[in-house]
């Protein structure tokens, strides 16, 4: 059973979120379909079967009820903390220091020993 | 402590020893790094049911413990001479096989090594293994590992098998059961601190930063942080002043020096300031003896002469939600790397399409815990749900960083509990992610602020131990070192395991 909660008007109105809203009895209610399971599945390149796919729908359904509660605090003029140390990139000069280091050694696949031969990955063929 | 039965070592007293005790002792020539060595190695063998170790690396340690010995019979001892370590199996060891305890790199052997495990070893450590974790760092409880659970050498009333934490579980179990004198482990969300309390030990995550993330399987990008298991403070103390130290090959390393943190063990926490988050406290599912315990910790270090202060942390309360989004989504981002192009495992089907490869080597290769959280990590960064959630999670963690700096205004140190509860039945809270995830609920604050934070054993509920949790600001794992031991040198109790 999906949780019951009360958006926040800005998210109301964000036109991304209105294929996944049901209006009932003037609470908002969330919930997490099997087609965008099977869509973020897609995504992320992850196949599940059937079974699996209706058994994560109420799993992934209970952390998304843990996550919405986040929607009710208040973060006017808050930026987002991105790093909590400083991340701006140190550079250095543009110089190879570590070379010569095997990428062969854990190739998988029947293809492993031609790969390693050849110094090249052999995947699936892309382009005809 | 130990003694010679007809010329020979009890063995077993050798894996007893702290850290500290076994460097004087191989510097007096009165043990030998061999005899170190050996005895936990057998120790390993009698506790091999809990699983803790993947990758023993039984015939290294024994090399290494020749070239110890070699260098202590020159008078050359390093800071850490022989002293037997578990790592983590997140941690890459070169030419040694590195799983992150999943099926996805079962068969990898790094060309590298990590830092840390670089830098303990620099120091004299010998790995007597990799040890057991849930895969890819994602879980609380050790049982989401591709090698099987580690089970804690803690039981139940009944007898029963009890988790011993996660994901550093293999590290803790193996600490806790004497078969390491210290074992690397990683915390993200609570992975050192969590185990740590269910296993009666000192567990620390430092500052993010002081410790390099080279070589470390990533999880969560701004989260992980290498952390360490001991049976003491100052061991942990000596353990984190070889871990810690800027590396230019983590973008991400503090560029300061490490401090002197053995020094710390001979200071009382006299004049220091320690605040106490009452509003945490009224979180559901926290135990009596959980709540107990916090005052008696209060009431020891006021005797001892520190300050108790209260405050509060208002937004903490919103970490876990918060965590369980940022952690996903910098999970889906890292873990897209495993492919099955380059390094990892790979499907085999006859005629795959690279889409079809990448989608089949990725089922077959990740555990449920961990699909799960690619996939919430994909739905919050998605297109339409990105600013709703991640930025939003973003904003909260500055909230919850705020407190804490508003915090450490007034105090020096902030004292909670590790966990809500003392380890359960490894077959409990299965079937409902959000129960397990609630095990992080005092852990993740910190992680989220990246403040250095430790668990000491502080107190025992029907024979199984209770951690109390130290943070302090950002680099001050001094001041957090000097609570914790002042707490440590007061409470009484034996942590050793029944049977051990």
């Amino acid at each position: 059973m999906a949780p019951l909660l009360v958006m926040e008007s800005d998210l109301l109105n964000s036109s991304a979120m209105i294929p996944f809203i049901q209006n009932l009895n003037k609470k908002i209610i969330y919930m997490i379909t099997i087609e965008e399971v099977k869509q973020l599945s897609r995504l992320c390149r992850i196949k599940f079967s059937e079974n699996e796919t209706s058994s994560l729908v109420g799993k992934l359904q209970n952390v998304i009820g843990l996550i919405q509660q986040l929607q009710g605090v208040n973060t006017d003029g808050i930026e987002p903390l991105t790093s909590v140390v400083d991340a701006s990139a140190r550079t250095r000069e543009d110089k190879v220091t570590i070379g010569n280091i095997d990428l062969f050694t854990n190739v998988p696949g029947k293809t492993a020993s031609l790969a390693k031969e050849i110094k090249c990955f052999i995947v699936p063929k892309v382009v005809e | 402590m130990f003694y010679s039965t007809k010329g020979g070592r009890i063995m077993s007293e050798l894996t007893k020893l702290k850290i500290s005790e076994a460097l004087e002792l191989l510097k007096n020539k009165k043990i030998s790094a061999k005899e170190l060595v050996t005895s936990h190695i057998e120790q390993m063998e009698k506790c091999k049911n809990l699983n803790a170790f993947i990758t023993p690396t039984i015939d290294y340690a024994l090399e290494q413990a020749k070239i110890s010995d070699e260098r202590i019979a020159k008078n050359e001892m390093r800071k850490l001479e022989a002293i037997p370590v578990g790592v983590k199996d997140l941690f890459c060891t070169k030419n040694i096989r590195t799983t992150a305890a999943s099926k996805m790199l079962s068969n990898f052997t790094p060309t590298y090594e990590s830092t840390v495990s670089q830098n303990i070893a620099d120091n004299g450590t010998i790995m007597l293994g990799k040890t057991n974790m849930d895969e890819f760092a994602m879980g609380s409880s050790n049982t989401t590992s591709y090698f099987g659970n580690v089970i804690s050498p803690w039981r139940g009333a009944e007898g029963e098998e009890l988790v011993p934490g996660g994901s550093s579980g293999g590290s803790a179990a193996a600490v806790a059961a004497f078969a390491s004198m210290a074992a690397l482990g990683s915390d993200t969300g609570g992975s050192v601190r969590q185990p740590a309390a269910f296993t009666g030990l000192v567990g620390v995550k430092p500052t993010y930063g002081r410790c390099s993330r080279y070589g470390m399987v990533s999880f969560a990008s701004s989260l992980d942080q290498a952390g360490v298991f001991t049976r003491s403070v100052e061991d942990a103390a000596l353990m984190l002043e070889a871990m810690m130290g800027f590396d230019e090959k983590d973008s991400t390393s503090l560029n300061i020096p490490v401090p002197n943190l053995t020094k710390a063990m001979h200071e009382s926490v006299e004049g220091l300031k320690i605040g106490v988050p009452k509003d945490l406290m009224e979180q559901d599912g926290i135990g009596r003896s959980v709540l107990d315990m916090w005052q008696h910790s209060i009431d020891i270090l006021k005797s001892e002469g520190a300050a108790i202060i209260d405050i509060t942390l208002p937004t903490a309360k919103y970490a876990l939600p918060v965590y369980y989004v940022i952690a996903p989504a910098e999970a889906s981002s890292n873990l897209s790397r495993y492919d099955g192009v380059r390094y990892t495992h790979r499907a085999e089907q006859e005629h795959m399409t690279l889409d079809e490869m990448y989608e089949m080597t990725r089922s077959e290769g990740f555990g449920e815990e961990v699909k799960r959280r690619i996939l919430i990590g994909t739905y919050v960064l998605s297109s339409g749900f990105k600013d709703a959630y991640y930025t939003k999670a973003q904003k909260i963690r500055r909230l919850i960083a705020n407190d804490f700096n508003n915090s450490f205004a007034k105090v020096d140190a902030v004292l909670l509990p590790t966990a809500p509860t003392p380890a359960f039945g490894i077959n409990e809270k299965q079937d409902d992610p959000v129960a397990m995830y609630l095990n992080d609920i005092f852990t993740i604050p910190a992680s989220l602020a990246g403040l250095p934070a430790m668990s000491i054993p502080a107190a025992m509920e029907n024979g199984l131990p209770l951690g109390m949790q130290v943070i302090s600001k950002a680099l001050d794992e001094y001041s957090m070192l000097r609570v914790a031991r002042g707490l440590e040198r007061n409470i009484k109790i034996d942590f050793t395991p029944r049977g051990f």
